[in-house]
């Protein structure tokens, strides 16, 4: 199976479009195409609307034929994705996958799942509860958990502000990359710890 | 023990309904007539509706009841695969759906096209690998994909989802049509024979009237010739496997459980699944002597039980004095029977509490009797692969002894090993009797006591030193007990008419 040809392919095709389509596919480690990560932008006029949501994927070795698996690496409010671990329940990236499916139109349904969650079939009962019973009180930890975990990461500041702790520009970068852009985790790095 | 001059032909003076009836559903051995020494067998008529076929033989059985339903329905052989497996084989039931509604039957399960082709799509590039190929191959729905992706997918699903692959739709995300051995023939035929093999499982699985042999390792499959060939009177569809020499219920899997019916087997094993922990730890602080508190250890299979160190005698099931069981107290054999008010206030202002109590009581009571049949039963097996050598011993300790004069000895275990299963799931059923039948549930009972009773006679007589053997005495109960057992299962098949 020709399965790097056409994961190349896949990610020209989202790469194309990335700016409207509010989804976007790359490479962690540029030629390795098994370990990538995902973007999706929270979609207007939902509670997750001005978060930038990272996603883990990894492609199986048996690719297009089983689904690649996905899950939130940012903290996310919403009944069908667990508030614990990021896993994700939705029927296309486990039992209603098919090959001619892609990243992209997987992401473009997570997208759609955060416009409209499935309370009914959820991952995490106790936000599905809260769904259910207390919509008030749901949209304002959904809003808060947004601003809390999803704002994107100006990364010059971010580079600045860990430089401001007495630290060389590259050195802060790297870690930083290496940490998803987490402040905290790139110091503790920097300062020797894990 | 000291009883045994007791029950000594107390049965010939027994009620009318104990004499030998000849019901012919039960057949006695035909060696009983060389040798009249010889205990009757009990034996379960074989029900010619009912066969053990090898796995490969199971498959022109398949295939006969798909051409039937290809010629009525008039549809390709692999689509009518795909809807006589919805339909659990059961053809009247899939003709009557498929001419009230074809289409709509045809598209809920994947084979429209397959009947209704359409032309392929002609994409210029493989929507899989994204290649572009000349050479690609369509469904019947339309979806085309290049050969080698095919390959893979067939590939993938056979290997990597198992039995289930016989169940794959088209790798078109919004297409519901199943891929079939077409398919798999013409893309990967180094996979065929894996699919067809699943096919035949799931054949066998689907069907209301197969069940593969649950004998570890057995391929047989029990095939009925129609559903009524699975209805016997005694509750179950007993299935002998000549293969691997297991006995089990066609109707559900287990083994034989008459007097039981498959629903409250189920029921009742579910019960236990559930009561595990309750009913081990009453049977683990249940093993000391009722009058001394010495540990006991059971290793034969008979419930009257004499203490090693104080000699007392009791009955293993319910720990009681096994005078209280013995016809010499001209009293019944008391251990069978649950008794509602021991130990419990009567009356309807039960706690919750006491309630729950009370029927934690009353399964326990079964379970205990269940149990102990259930050990008994695995005794007297272990017993009956120990028997042929018992049996040689017997013959060499005389000269003129021939070898159909030691038979006895292995009729009665084997008669044992039947008794000891019907007496366990005697339990069972007694356990769900419903209360309003008391008359009933009496007549049951006092079956099930005198099946117990000699049970435990045989019991002990088999278990004997080989010097102290009675062969007379060993006949004689082996044909009474299997004549009690006959008179429980009747009793039951009839509907417990008086
Ligand atoms: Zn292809
Ligand atoms: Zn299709
Ligand atoms: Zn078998
Ligand atoms: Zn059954
Ligand atoms: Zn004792
Ligand atoms: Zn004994
Ligand atoms: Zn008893």
């Amino acid at each position: 199976m020709a399965a790097s040809g056409r994961l190349n392919k896949e990610l020209a095709e989202v790469g194309k479009d990335d700016k409207t389509s509010g989804v976007k596919a790359v490479a962690v480690t540029p030629g390795n195409l098994r370990e990538l990560k995902g973007t999706i932008l929270g979609p207007e006029g939902t509670c997750y609307e001005g978060g930038v949501f990272e996603i883990d994927i990894t492609i199986p070795k048996q690719y297009p034929f089983e689904p690649p698996k996905m899950k939130f690496t940012t903290k996310i409010w919403h009944p069908n994705i667990s508030s614990q671990t990021g896993a994700i329940c939705l029927d296309i990236l486990k039992d209603q996958w098919s090959p001619a499916l892609t990243i992209k139109t997987a992401l473009l349904s997570l997208q759609a799942l955060m416009c409209s969650p499935e309370p009914g079939d959820p991952q995490d009962a106790e936000v599905a509860k809260m769904y259910l019973s207390d919509r008030k009180k749901f949209d304002s930890t959904a809003k808060f958990w947004t601003e809390s975990y999803a704002q994107p990461v100006n990364e010059d500041d971010a580079i600045t502000r860990v430089c401001e702790m007495g630290f060389d520009r590259d050195s802060a970068k790297a870690a930083l990359e290496k940490h998803g852009w987490d402040e905290s985790a790139a110091v503790n790095q920097l300062l020797g710890g894990l | 023990m000291a009883s045994d001059d007791e029950y000594s032909y107390a049965y010939s003076e027994e009620e009318e309904d104990y004499q030998m009836s000849d019901d012919e559903s039960m057949q006695f051995n035909p060696e009983a007539k060389e040798n009249p020494n010889a205990a009757p067998v009990f034996s379960y008529a074989k029900k010619p509706g009912i066969q053990m076929l090898p796995a490969d033989q199971v498959f022109p059985e398949m295939k006969r009841k798909l051409v039937d339903a290809t010629e009525v329905l008039g549809i390709p052989e692999v689509a009518a695969v795909v809807l006589m497996r919805e339909f659990h084989w059961q053809k009247d039931v899939l003709l009557e759906t498929f001419f009230r509604d074809p289409d709509g039957l045809l598209k809920k399960n994947g084979v429209y096209h397959r009947v209704n082709p359409k032309p392929a799509l002609n994409s210029p590039h493989c929507a899989i690998c994204y290649d572009d190929v000349e050479e690609k191959m369509a469904m019947p729905c339309g979806h085309e994909f290049c050969m080698d992706c095919w390959h893979d997918f067939c590939a993938n699903a056979i290997q990597e989802e198992g039995p289930i692959c016989v169940c794959t739709s088209c790798p078109d995300a919004s297409c519901d049509e199943i891929v079939t051995e077409e398919e798999v023939t013409k893309a990967a035929p180094d996979h065929l024979p894996k699919f067809r093999t699943y096919q035949l499982r799931s054949f066998v699985e689907s069907n209301k009237l197969t069940r593969w042999c649950p004998g570890a390792g057995c391929e047989r499959v029990a095939t009925a010739q129609s559903a009524s060939a699975m209805e016997q009177d005694d509750n179950v569809a007993h299935c002998d496997c000549e293969g691997c020499q297991t006995s089990f219920c066609m109707k559900c899997g287990e083994e034989p459980h008459s007097p039981t019916d498959c629903p409250a087997l189920a029921l009742w094993n579910e019960k236990c699944r559930n009561e595990s922990e309750t009913a081990n730890w009453i049977l683990a602080n249940t093993k000391s002597c009722p009058k001394c508190v010495s540990r006991i250890e059971k290793n034969h299979g008979c419930n009257h039980m004499t203490c090693q160190k104080c000699r007392h005698e009791f009955c293993w099931i319910c720990m009681g004095d096994w005078t209280d069981h013995g016809a010499n107290t001209g009293g019944y054999y008391k251990c069978n029977k649950y008794d509602v008010d021991t130990g419990t206030s009567s009356g309807d202002d039960l706690s919750d509490a006491a309630r729950a109590k009370r029927e934690l009581d009353r399964y326990l009571h079964y379970y205990k009797r269940f149990h102990a049949h259930a050990e008994a039963q695995k005794f007297a097996r272990k017993q009956l692969k120990e028997t042929e050598n018992r049996m040689v011993l017997l013959q060499e300790s005389s000269d003129d002894v021939k070898w159909s004069d030691v038979e006895f000895l292995k009729t009665a275990n084997e008669q044992l090993v039947e008794c000891r299963r019907v007496l366990k799931y005697s339990y069972v059923y007694a356990y769900y009797l419903k209360p309003q039948f008391e008359m009933q549930k009496q007549r049951f009972e006092h079956h099930q006591e005198m099946l117990e009773r000699f049970t435990e006679t045989l019991s002990e007589l088999s278990e004997k030193p080989l010097a102290e053997m009675d062969r007379t005495d060993v006949v004689n109960k082996t044909r009474v007990v299997d004549q009690f057992m006959k008179n429980i299962l009747k009793y039951v098949a009839d509907g417990m008419d008086d």
